[in-house]
């Protein structure tokens, strides 16, 4: 089944991911009283997908990339979103 | 277009491999992984160099009169500042050892700290609706984001170009333990510090 979704959902729950890997990787170094942890300083993103407008809603809808949505649909190798991401400390929010 | 369920419902559960925060998860994990391995070496190393004896001999010339120079002294070990064994008397030189563990020698392991990483994968997303419902609750439709890593394998199985992936580039840099955690770790080696005998 093909399963696509809102651009805004899209990016949203990438974002969550990333939160969610990024701090579970933090959690489990510091609980193993390792003497060094390591941070994510940047991520670059390059998401092969299809975008589409979906008239009925007025949204944009994305399909990423993969071997079921090639092979099956002939899809998702038309466009490419580039995202890059920096962590920033909670501390450091509003700072210049 | 699909011939048969089966194949579909295989690469369902091959893309369902690895969620994707649990892919960055472990990346990150393996560079800190790799940094405590590194770091127990180098301390295997320090016990590796210690009880490795180093024994130097030379001959020691003492003059062109072709006198013997008779003992010199015992070896004294450890300390590699051991006169070591005498000459036997030779006239010309005494044969000198000078012994001790390599560590004594100066001879140190090396301490390696990834400075800086860049872990670049090529992947394929794909994405699994959940729908949550609750009682007297509107149900709630949530993604979840499913990553394979695109190698020849996987390529070849499913006729996937490796163009056509999608890729994550994650630039790591080791960080300190946060203040508290650190004030944890100098407490611990305060409580427990190096015996080292007289």
């Amino acid at each position: 089944m093909l399963v696509t979704s809102t651009l805004n959902d899209f990016l949203s729950t990438l974002i969550e991911s990333i939160n969610y890997g990024i701090n579970d990787a933090m959690k489990e170094s510091i609980e193993a009283n390792s003497s060094v942890i390591f941070v994510a300083s940047r991520i670059y993103l390059n998401l092969r997908c299809s975008i589409d407008y979906d008239r009925d809603n007025a949204t944009i809808m994305i399909t990423p990339s993969n071997a079921t949505v090639s092979n099956y649909y002939d899809r998702g190798n038309e466009s490419l979103i580039r995202i890059t991401l920096t962590p920033i400390m909670v501390a450091s929010y509003g700072k210049a | 277009m699909a011939s048969s369920s089966t194949s579909g419902s295989a690469i369902a559960q091959e893309l369902a491999s690895a969620p994707f925060d649990e892919m960055i998860k472990n990346l990150l994990l393996a560079m800190v992984a790799a940094q405590n391995e590194a770091n127990a070496a180098f301390i295997k190393g320090i016990e590796d160099l210690a009880n490795e004896e180093v024994k130097i001999r030379y001959k020691k010339r003492t003059g062109s009169s072709g006198e013997g120079t008779g003992s010199s002294g015992e070896g004294s070990g450890s300390s590699g500042e051991g006169s070591g064994s005498s000459g036997e008397g030779s006239g010309s030189s005494g044969e000198i050892t000078i012994s001790g563990n390599a560590l004594a020698f100066g001879i140190l392991p090396t301490m390696l700290q990834i400075q800086q990483g860049v872990i670049e994968v090529k992947m394929a997303i794909t994405m699994e609706r959940r729908t949550e419902s609750a009682l007297g609750v509107k149900a709630k439709a949530s993604l979840r984001f499913f990553s394979v890593s695109v190698d020849a394998r996987y390529s070849n199985t499913y006729s996937y170009k490796a163009e056509a992936s999608s890729y994550i580039r994650i630039q790591v840099a080791p960080a300190p333990p946060p203040q508290p955690l650190m004030k944890l770790i100098e407490k611990i080696t305060q409580d427990n510090p190096l015996q080292i005998p007289a």
